[in-house]
């Protein structure tokens, strides 16, 4: 009877998905920042969805949050919440609104549309009036993706004062393919 | 199918004559960039149009440019010439077989000849499908032993789903130590409607060269020729921020180099890169002074990051970090991998550089990281990772073996 439990155990355990193994992996901080920081991108979905969930959110927002880290994986580290983290919305919404860093604020409003689809509406409207470009240019690149009819008004307001050739071309050519 | 077709590309003597010849032999030159932007000679350094082949789908073409590689006897100690051929097609190919004589360099079946260091320079082409290939002979001058006197010959298949023409180029370079050399960098800067912070005017793009001098000094190579030209290209700017658009831009990009004169090193260095990318090279190695294919470029993100490195304002740093993005892309260029890819794999080119393989791997994520891979290669301008842990505390992270020296050193467009 021994041997026939010890058997089934044995049988059990191999037949664990080798996903449900990597639920414990653990990245500090540290290897994190460098997992973020390659120079040819960083890691997709399927490397954060392998790590231990609650110990790479914590560690992802740490990263963030932290103004000594390089702003690239800091940026890199908002579109993986976004994989890992179910209020990866509301938290980068947050960040955006509040970043001070133009290179991070731009990278906020990116990843917030991806975690928040049309809920980014309002704040990517509000972004169409940032003081810096590329904000501007991303949160047009994400309003021209939404087909919410707001979005595009919100895009032919802007058309009236935006003064960047990029954004202005984001702009036209959405709401040349809306018509 | 294993049908193939004799194509012969005499070379006599001197790059008028391959030209001239090349052409009358060319079935057909869709490459766009013609000869004209192509067939130069700068002294010690050179480049020619072959003329090209045109190969049905499934089918191999054997391409032998003649004379023009019999390298040994020119290859005296102390100086030499050094050749790199690409071949540049609008389907994708395998390179897949080199020849010479009696040795026989690397097959497609995997089947290695010769001395196994030169087979390691060109195992990236067992099987590798891409439309631009580049072959460099030798790959390091100290290795110019192994190559054997005589022509030179190349298996092309056709691996695309329709016929292919191959456009045959090479570049040809005579040193006399291979202990030194300039590299010629041509920067196109795009401007998202307003100036780049980064590199915002003539005079800032020479301070970005001095840091890629600074990087490149231990080996000897230094920036000679440097143009820089502003653009204003709102889809451009737009195309790269796409997952997938930097691949198409850079092709488009470097395709639109054809018939430039300057022998240029040619960097597209835009306002931002989709995910956060920080740089890409078009091949590995590039096709050496050859503009106008594909793979005529490197690209690069010159952002403000507002982040400062220790003893350095932000926008020196922002300038720093540009300068390791377009050096680290430029070693791509000149034929480096990765002292270590992310997996802890590499590929096992020059034996002086240390590697830090999967047994690094301490929290078992599949990847080995800066912090795992102190002392282990970490500190190399070609480890995977920009390490901004060694960079803030002041490590530069730009260390080059010797060999990786001797293989830019070798690549023809440092002279």
């Amino acid at each position: 009877m021994i041997r026939k439990l010890m058997i089934a155990s044995l049988a059990a355990l191999l037949m664990v998905p080798a996903a449900a193994w990597a639920q414990g992996i653990v990245v500090e901080r540290e290897e994190m920042i460098s997992v973020l920081s390659g120079y040819h991108g960083g890691p997709g979905a399927e490397y954060w969805q392998r790590l231990d969930p609650a110990a790479t959110r914590a560690t992802l927002r740490a990263i963030i949050e932290d103004e000594t880290v390089f702003p690239v994986a800091r940026s890199r580290a908002m579109r993986a919440l976004t994989h890992v983290d179910g209020a990866a919305a509301d938290y980068l919404g947050a960040r955006a609104a509040s970043e001070k860093n133009t290179y991070l604020r731009a990278a906020a409003y990116d990843a917030h549309a991806r975690a928040a689809g049309e809920q980014a509406l309002p704040a990517l409207a509000n972004a169409l009036n940032d003081s810096d470009a590329m904000v501007r240019i991303m949160a047009a690149r994400n309003l021209s993706r939404l087909a919410a009819p707001e979005a595009k008004q919100s895009l032919r307001r802007a058309m009236e004062t935006e003064n960047n050739g990029v954004a202005r071309s984001i702009m036209m050519r959405s709401l040349k393919e809306d018509k | 199918m294993d049908v193939k077709r004799g194509f012969l590309i005499r070379f006599i003597s001197g790059f008028a004559v391959v030209t001239a010849l090349a052409a009358l032999a060319a079935c057909s030159d869709s490459g766009g960039d013609g000869d004209s932007g192509n067939s130069n000679d700068f002294g010690s350094i050179a480049r020619a149009s072959l003329g090209s082949v045109t190969i049905n789908p499934g089918e191999t073409a054997t391409v032998k440019p003649a004379a023009s590689l019999n390298r040994k006897a020119d290859f005296t100690q102390g100086g030499g010439y050094v050749n790199a051929v690409t071949f540049d097609s609008d389907q994708p190919i395998v390179i897949s077989s080199m020849a010479s004589g009696g040795s026989r360099f690397f097959y497609t079946d995997g089947s290695v000849y010769g001395d196994t260091r030169v087979a390691y320079f060109y195992n990236w082409a067992w099987g590798s499908s891409d439309t631009t290939q580049t072959l460099v002979m030798p790959p390091m001058y100290t290795l110019a032993d192994l190559f054997p006197s005589g022509d030179y010959e190349f298996e092309v298949l056709n691996a695309g789903s329709g016929p292919a023409t191959v456009n045959v180029y090479q570049t040809r370079k005579s040193d006399s130590s291979f202990s030194s050399g300039q590299i010629d960098l041509n920067f196109f800067v795009y401007r998202a409607g307003e100036d780049n912070p980064v590199i915002p005017s003539q005079a800032e793009a020479e301070k970005v060269v001095g840091y890629i001098n600074n990087i490149f000094a231990p080996i000897g190579v230094s920036v000679g020729t440097f143009n820089v030209e502003f653009i204003d290209d709102t889809n451009a700017v737009n195309q790269v921020l796409d997952d997938g658009g930097m691949e198409a831009f850079l092709a488009q990009a470097s395709r639109a180099t054809a018939g430039r004169g300057d022998k240029g090193i040619n960097c597209f260095i835009m306002p931002r890169l989709a995910g956060d990318t920080l740089g890409m090279d078009g091949s590995i190695p590039g096709p050496g002074i050859i503009h106008g294919t594909p793979k005529s470029g490197l690209i690069a993100q010159a952002a403000p990051l507002g982040w400062a490195m220790a003893g350095r304002t932000e926008h020196e740093t922002d300038q720093v970090v540009l300068a390791k993005i377009l050096a680290h892309e430029m070693g791509h260029y000149f034929g480096l991998f990765h002292t270590t890819e992310s997996d802890g794999s590499r590929t096992p080119i020059l034996s002086d550089r240390p590697h830090c393989g999967n047994d690094n791997d301490d929290d078992g994520d599949g990847t080995v990281t800066g912090p795992e891979c102190r002392g282990k290669g970490a500190d190399y301008l070609m480890f995977w990772v920009f390490d901004s842990g060694l960079v803030s505390s002041g490590d530069a992270q730009v260390t080059l073996s010797p060999m990786e020296g001797q293989l830019i050193n070798t690549f023809p467009a440092v002279n």
